[in-house]
């Protein structure tokens, strides 16, 4: 049986309990295990966790990057790609 | 030469840029990056130049022509001085990263263009 895009795991069809998802921050590989996840917990998944002072976002393929905040859930699928980028920069004269 | 990541990136993207080199300064044109809204107009070509030891070493400013204002005519703070790169009349977003900032070895063109599209959208709000 092979396993349909966008099932969940444990559902018929869909990937097992405890599937291996391999995801990539700042191209950086890493496994996960969730089939979705908060910005929080992603921000949490390099052993150096991401701070504040840095924004995470979602590569969109042919869009915008989506920015993901602590709250915001994400599915979280094979190949899936987030960065880091400094949450600020200061004008000048 | 853009860094293979970069150009990867941008191409993901869809984006159409060209790349030229001017002064020793790697110049990377999006041509019609769009604005978010609250600006005059829709999109204008945004003009990064990038240092040779790039990514290592952090970008510095940005460039866009034509010239943008908000849509209300308001300037925002720090885009008045007009500069002259690859044959064009650009205006320069005077922008500079803190000490530490950029980190080399993570940072790249993708995490440029999240931050000036951040401070793009900031500027609607606070633009001085």
């Amino acid at each position: 049986m092979s396993n349909a895009e966008g099932t969940k795991p444990g559902h018929p069809g869909g990937p097992p309990p405890g599937h291996e998802y391999h995801i990539q921050i700042d191209r950086v590989h890493y496994k996960v295990t969730d089939e979705t996840m908060t910005g929080l917990q992603l921000r949490q998944v390099p052993p150096a966790q991401i701070g504040p002072d840095r924004d995470l976002f979602e590569v969109v393929p042919g869009g915008t990057d989506r920015k993901i905040g602590d709250a915001d859930v994400v599915e979280i699928r094979d190949g899936k790609r987030f960065f880091t980028a400094p949450a600020q920069i200061n004008p000048g004269k | 030469m853009l860094p293979a990541n970069d150009a990867t990136g941008l191409t993901e993207r869809g984006i159409t840029y060209t790349v030229s080199t001017e002064a020793n300064m790697t110049c990377v044109v999006l041509s019609g990056y769009r604005l978010p809204p609250g600006y005059d107009r829709e999109q204008a070509d945004l003009l990064l130049r990038l240092n040779p030891g790039f990514p290592d070493v952090q970008p510095d400013m940005w460039w866009f022509d034509p010239a943008i204002r908000l849509k209300d005519g308001r300037a925002v703070k720090a885009t008045d001085v007009t500069e002259h790169h690859l044959g064009r009349t650009w205006q320069r977003w005077s922008r500079h990263f803190d000490a530490g900032q950029w980190r080399s070895g993570t940072d790249s063109l993708e995490s440029y263009l999240a931050l000036i599209g951040r401070e793009l959208e900031r500027c609607v709000q606070h633009p001085n």
